[in-house]
């Protein structure tokens, strides 16, 4: 997959389905890579988007992060990238969990480049026990390493219910080892200091909001309070856990793909 | 690319070619990746060679280092690579730069795993006059992330002459720029203190050596004398430089290749 020059750093991406397709762009999760949504690309492919992925700053092949990293950087690398490769705008923009709450925020942003929004289990700030686990996280991953933070990481991310396919499971957990532990640090410390709340009025696009049964992470409940503060948004709760797209890339299709059509 | 846990860590690897071709095993170089070798690629596969190619520890998408790699973990990971993918045995081995002085450290540990090494300018360490400047790079990466080091990186290993197809050079930049600024800190580290001048006498299979013409970090009659130190071993000078596969595919091809197909 290509490489590209965006917002003054170098981000790994790739573009699927037809040129002239509706398009679409996906978010990846936090630990993840834009290898998250490969097993739906064709079916997306099928519906005839032209879909554009990328690892974020720090993430997967993209440039690696030293330092702080805000929100409005993140927004600002998508900007550039959708940019610099030129691709038809207004998108349909997709995200889980923390890509949800990039999602959200880059659609208060950039009103005008955002056609519709669908954000599952979006992570968007706040609660001070999220708090305390990212910032202990984030230190922790600096100092040891990635590996000895999987398995717990998982635990509330990935739930047991969900590893029905154990290759593909332990696929995710190499690929999430592989992570660069400070740019994985920064993430984490972005989220936590990240609050979106006041965004929500910004956001003006036709939205659907997704939660999962089985996340402890972002509980129904939680992801229902931003559904209600995002005007007009239809929230739906899925049989799933924190990363819908991943391990149920069926659900994903039936509830997002329609929504995005219509 | 696929994934693997070997030696306690998450390796990405490739594998090209059919099952019982004659195998061939490749290091990339010092900041490369398995995409280093890409141009080289179709000549092996015309000739009918099984090819495994991977990222080491800390590179591309192989799970990241934290503190110290020592040159005998490099090894061990490539031994436990090829054993976990029940890769043939002996292999081919062929190196650049500091991949080069990885494949003789190699065939100097593992006779077995090895039928016939080549190794295109060498990094062997020990007093080669390099170490400041890798220690110095390794400190500054580590602070400033990778991208202000690039095009002095560059400029001595990748010479402007040698940019011939630009898109090849932009698309190894930014592969380079990508790289875990922590894990490189380890690799020049590595290289700073390694010293394989007492291990050479230990190769034992036919080894090819090369030197560049225009490589002006581990220049040709250096190249020359670790040839000398291994018994049988021929030499080579090419007009080349650093990173005679990602420089000068088609000298490697047609200057490389027919040792391993004699």
């Amino acid at each position: 997959m290509p490489w590209i020059e965006a917002n003054g750093l170098t981000l790994h991406y790739a573009l699927d389905g037809p040129e002239g397709g509706a398009p679409l762009v996906l978010v990846h999760e936090l630990g993840g890579t834009l290898h998250s949504w490969e097993p739906l690309i064709p079916r997306i492919e099928a519906a005839g988007h032209r879909v554009l992925r990328w690892d974020w700053r720090g993430s997967g092949l993209s440039e690696k992060i030293r330092g702080d990293l805000s929100v409005d950087a993140m927004c600002a690398d998508l900007a550039a990238l959708m940019d610099g490769l030129s691709f038809p705008q207004p998108v349909n923009l997709v995200g889980t969990a923390l890509g949800g709450g990039i999602a959200i925020a880059f659609a208060a942003r950039h009103p005008d480049r955002v056609k519709k929004l669908v954000a599952s289990s979006p992570a968007t700030g706040g609660g001070q026990a999220s708090v305390d686990m990212l910032l202990t996280r984030a230190e922790g991953v600096e100092k040891d390493g990635m590996r000895p933070f999987a398995d717990q990481s998982m635990a509330r991310s990935f739930p047991e219910k969900y590893r029905t396919d154990p290759d593909f499971f332990a696929e995710y957990r190499n690929r999430w080892i592989c992570n660069d532990p400070a740019s994985f640090a920064s993430h984490n410390r972005m989220l936590a200091r990240m609050d979106e709340t006041r965004s929500f009025a910004k956001v003006d696009c036709p939205t659907l909001i997704l939660a999962g049964v089985d996340d402890p992470l972002r509980t129904p409940e939680s992801v229902k309070a931003i559904a209600n503060g995002l005007s007009g948004a239809e929230y739906r709760v899925l049989e799933t856990g924190h990363f819908l797209p991943v391990y149920s890339p069926d659900l994903w299709a039936e509830h997002v793909l329609p929504f995005v059509r219509s | 690319m696929p994934l693997i846990e070997a030696n306690g860590v998450v390796l990405e690897y490739r594998l090209d070619g059919p099952a019982d071709g004659a195998p061939v095993v490749l290091l990339h170089e010092l900041g490369g990746t398995i995409q280093s070798w890409d141009a080289c690629m179709p000549a092996m596969l015309e000739a009918g060679r099984r090819v495994l190619r991977w990222n080491w520890r800390g590179t591309g998408m192989s799970e990241k280092i934290r503190g110290e790699l020592a040159v005998d973990t490099l090894c061990a990971d490539l031994a436990a690579l090829m054993d976990a993918l029940v890769f043939p045995q002996p292999a081919d081995v062929a190196g650049t730069a500091l991949g080069g002085g990885g494949a003789l450290a190699f065939a100097a540990r593992y006779p077995a795993k090895v039928r016939k090494v080549t190794a295109s300018s060498p990094a062997i360490g020990g007093d080669s006059g390099i170490e400041e400047m890798l220690r110095t790079r390794a400190d500054e990466v580590e602070q400033q992330g990778m991208r202000p080091q690039a095009d002095t990186s560059l400029d001595r290993s990748y010479l402007p002459k040698y940019r011939t197809d630009l898109d090849a050079f932009i698309a190894y930049r930014n592969r380079w720029i990508a790289n875990d600024p922590g894990s490189y800190a380890s690799h020049n580290r590595m290289l700073a203190s390694m010293d394989e001048r007492g291990n050479l006498a230990r190769i034992a299979c036919p080894v090819l050596i090369t030197g560049g013409t225009d490589d002006a970090l581990l220049v040709p009659a250096e190249m020359k004398e670790i040839a000398d130190q291994i018994s049988g071993a021929q030499y080579k000078e090419l007009a080349t430089g650093h990173f005679l596969a990602v420089n000068t595919p088609d000298i490697w091809v047609t200057e490389v290749l027919p040792f391993f197909q004699s």
